[in-house]
């Protein structure tokens, strides 16, 4: 992965650009090495890059002002939530600086009459569903970093969680966002109603990675907690197996609240981190789980054991109590961290591929990493076809983070391959971005990367991410296609 | 001069003619939506003979089809297969009496209908599509999977867009499964007021609600779920509400069919306008209309059908909906007699302007329906 190289004549302004900045938010800028240095990285680590500056601003106005002044003078900007990105999404760039958001984190209003919240950017994702528990309200969307991801953030890569097969991701519970674009204009999109007038400019800015504008406020919906959770534990002799009792349960009608499935290193690791009490003789574990008023629980449990069983499941148990159905899903959130307790370090892998193709993408995974020398372990949001190889390996074995990396593009192009997308929840950012010609033609990026110049023509807002071509607006306007081949095949790459 | 192409290679071909000559396209499917339709252009671009192949796969909630093809054909398919397009896309034929319309047409319109609180909007559940920009560019985006986060989101961008930026030629939808049974609660409710606050009531616990209008002096909230769970929610709902009566299956599906959203006594020579806003603020908008007017509520209050007669043509619906709703309601006529209020409101200068730069990027020519395109006609 190469950045494009930076502009030494911006990074020679260095003291200039933060003394200006300083002006516009005061003790809001860091700018020595030390300060900025723990900006470098995000949810990424592989890659680490410190920017020329971090600017915290408490306002909206504030935000405007940096960016009509970064806008007029040509300094790139890379806004960060909470740095828990995992495709380097908030990865800064040399020249340019970062627009730190955590000080926007109070939570606005809460209106139940219309059943929204109105929250600032800097909020963590559990905040919003804590700030509305006591009436018995919480937010949907539940990335398992929402502890400590923030909802810019969550709009921004449009964050999913292990619910959204039912419940959507961040993009259908996102109701409105005050959005300053690069030039320093504030504009409105959507609001407490369901519908805004003209282009769904709201849905196009929800998982647009920072390229298109930076989120002050969000209006997002909150929904009364479901009457009733039970999670079933289901295990399975065979991937095989376990994939079709998950097409079966959804062909038979059912969406469940939540439908996880680990593989059996996977599975091994989380039960040793969090004894959740998974059977470690299965090769595929499943959660399901159902929510609802109590007779269409006790209805959807039935209804899915009987399919389980029908499905050669060899280990069935049923969340008794509220504590048992949170220690059920206590393995799958931590899976990400049980990886990283049997390996020095992991790599999370993130595609979506159609259901049916399970077994042999989960066998496609399993010769590249061994091919590379490396371990995996999968966890995969099986309603829904999000697919999250865990790759190991040990950075400080020399060659193994460029193996990890390698085998990360090899699993994705065989997602894409077996019909499937580069990414379903975490985002291109850098990681994926040199994979988008696996997935789309030349045609389908340049149209896409057009819209980024309706919103910032000059290209400043987190350049260098989603889009593997340095293309300039006004090329991407003159261009004319002809059976699929542009004009301009020897642009720059990074 | 009617363009029909038969294959998406030449309708990029006529789209490319008809930039270099600047020649401006209705662009139109079946014309079953006459009040959202292109409006004047100098030639008419006819979609329908572009087929396509049907694919839908229940187990994997998929469904991929062209654009061009029946909205009936495809919820009949879907029906065999016990599954739905869950937005409950809102019949044109109960509007504009001018069909069901297609496919690409209801994703290019957007008019999503009563389970969209509980279950989506049209944008939610358009997965991927394939189609022609202005410029005559062939090209895909989004995927044929649930979830995708793969580059930017055009495919919400162009739901709704009404043919304005770029033509549909296939579509990849979600589809999902139609509740096998249902109820409907009808309690009484004089005012809007009145609805607004017992549907927010109904709202505040998980009970199953896919449903939540109002009219005729009657809340309605809909139940649905497995027949043999669905007793259950029907008792907890009962319990925890005012009393009402209770309306079971065929006759519960007959309360919640098209034309049941519209206000009752919408003559065709009434206008018929349809204004989306928060539920709260639902209540203002009813205060503000002259006697004569009709309305009915959807979207548990966010959506408000007004239907005003000829004598109230020239009421300014637009200025009720800021007064009552500020910068969060919008309001579209969809049918009536055109008179000094525009059927859509200008747009504010913000979402205005970056509109203009998409229109201008996607369509540089302004070759399609250049009259439909956010900001014009109003």
């Amino acid at each position: 992965m190469k950045m494009a190289p930076p502009d030494g004549a911006v990074m020679a302004r260095r003291a200039e650009i933060a003394s200006a900045l300083a002006a516009l938010v005061p003790d809001g800028v860091i700018a020595d090495d030390a300060g900025v240095s723990p900006y470098g990285s995000d949810g990424l680590t592989m890659y680490r890059q410190s920017p020329l500056a971090v600017v915290l601003p408490r306002t909206t106005a504030e935000v405007s002002a940096v960016l009509a002044w970064c806008h007029a003078q040509g300094v790139k900007v890379v806004a960060r939530g909470a740095g828990t990105s995992l495709s380097g999404g908030a990865l800064p760039l040399a020249d340019g600086i970062v627009l730190g958001m955590a000080r926007f984190n109070r939570i606005l209003s809460i209106d139940y009459a219309d059943r929204v919240a109105v929250v600032q950017p800097g909020v963590t994702n559990l905040a919003v569903s804590q700030a509305v528990a006591a009436r018995g309200f919480y937010y949907a969307p539940d990335p398992s970093s929402q502890i400590a991801c923030s909802i810019g953030g969550n709009v921004a890569e449009n964050a999913g969680g292990v619910h959204c097969l039912k419940y959507g991701t961040t993009s259908p519970n996102l109701l409105g966002v005050e959005l300053v674009l690069m030039d320093g204009t504030v504009l409105r999109l959507g609001g407490a109603g369901m519908e805004q007038p003209g282009y769904d400019l709201l849905g196009l800015v929800c998982g647009s990675e920072g390229l298109l504008g930076v989120v002050t406020e969000a209006t997002v919906r909150i929904l009364p907690r479901p009457a009733t959770q039970r999670a079933l534990l289901l295990g399975f002799p065979s991937v095989a197996d376990a994939s079709d009792c998950v097409a079966a349960i959804i062909a038979a009608g059912i969406i469940p609240a939540g439908l996880e499935m680990m593989d059996a290193p996977a599975i091994r690791a989380a039960e040793a981190f969090v004894q959740a009490g998974y059977p470690t003789d299965v090769a595929a574990l499943m959660i399901a789980e159902a929510d609802g008023c109590p007779a269409e629980v006790d209805d959807q449990i039935a209804r899915i054991t009987a399919i389980a069983q029908a499905h050669n499941c060899q280990h069935l148990k049923e969340s008794s109590d509220e504590a048992q159905r949170l220690l059920f899903w206590a393995g799958r959130k931590a899976a990400f961290p049980a990886v990283g307790r049997i390996a020095a370090d992991y790599y999370c892998v993130d595609g979506t591929i159609p259901r049916r193709q399970l077994g042999a993408v989960l066998a496609e995974i399993s010769a590249i990493a061994a091919r590379h020398g490396l371990g995996v372990a999968n966890v995969f949001h099986a309603g829904d076809g999000n697919l999250h190889p865990l790759v190991m390996y040990d950075a400080r074995i020399p060659g193994q983070t460029e193996a990890a990396e390698a085998a990360g593009s090899e699993i994705l192009k065989a997602c894409v391959d077996a019909g499937g997308v580069l990414t379903g929840e975490h985002g291109v950012g850098v990681e994926k971005r040199d994979l988008m010609e696996h997935q789309f033609g030349p045609v389908d990026l340049a149209v896409q990367s057009r819209l980024k110049c309706a919103f910032d023509e000059r290209g400043l807002l987190n350049p260098g991410k989603v889009f593997p071509t340095l293309s300039r607006c006004a090329e991407l306007n003159a261009m004319h296609v002809h059976g699929g081949q542009l004009p301009f095949p020897d642009l720059p790459r990074f | 001069m009617v363009y029909r192409p038969a294959c998406v290679e030449d309708l990029a071909e006529t789209l490319r003619t008809a930039g270099a000559r600047g020649e401006t396209l209705a662009v139109t499917g079946s014309g079953s939506k006459p009040g959202l339709g292109p409006g004047e252009a100098a030639a008419r671009l006819d979609l329908t003979a572009l087929g396509g192949r049907v694919e839908h796969d229940p187990g994997e909630l998929l469904l991929t089809a062209p654009a061009a093809i029946p909205l009936a054909e495809i919820t009949s398919l879907l029906a065999d297969a016990g599954q739905c397009l869950a937005f409950e896309p809102l019949s044109p034929a109960a509007i504009w009496g001018q069909g069901e319309g297609t496919l690409g047409g209801t994703v290019a319109c957007a008019l999503s209908g009563p389970r969209r609180p509980f279950a989506g909007a049209a944008r939610d559940h358009v997965l991927g599509l394939a189609g022609v920009t202005g410029r005559g560019e062939i090209f895909r985006a989004g995927g044929k999977v649930l979830k995708n986060v793969t580059g930017f989101d055009l495919p919400r961008l162009l739901t709704g867009s009404r043919g304005t930026l770029a033509v549909i030629t296939e579509l990849t939808l979600k589809v999902l499964p139609l509740p096998p049974a249902e109820a409907t609660l009808r309690l009484p409710a004089a005012t809007a007021a009145g609805a607004v606050r017992l549907i927010a009531e109904a709202l505040m616990v998980d009970g199953g609600l896919t449903g939540a209008a109002w009219r005729d002096g009657m809340v309605l909230l809909r139940l649905e779920s497995t027949a043999r769970a669905l007793p259950a929610l029907v008792a907890a709902a009962q319990a925890r509400l005012p009393s009402g009566e209770l309306v079971e299956g065929a006759a519960s599906r007959a309360l919640w069919a098209a034309a049941a959203c519209l206000p009752a006594a919408t003559d065709a020579g009434d206008s018929l306008w349809r204004c989306a806003l928060p539920a709260s603020r639902a209540p203002a908008l009813a205060a503000l209309l002259p006697a004569g007017a009709g309305l009915t509520l959807d979207w548990g209050g966010a959506l408000a059908w007004l239907s005003l007669p000829p004598e109230l043509a020239e009421f300014d619906v637009h200025a009720a909906l800021a007064t009552a709703a500020g910068r969060e309601g919008h309001a579209e006529r969809l049918r009536g007699p055109a008179g000094d209020i525009p059927p859509r409101a200008p747009l504010e200068p913000g979402p205005a302007a970056l509109s203009a730069r998409l229109k201008a990027l996607f369509d540089p020519a302004g070759i399609l329906s250049p009259r439909a395109a956010p900001g014009a006609g109003a």
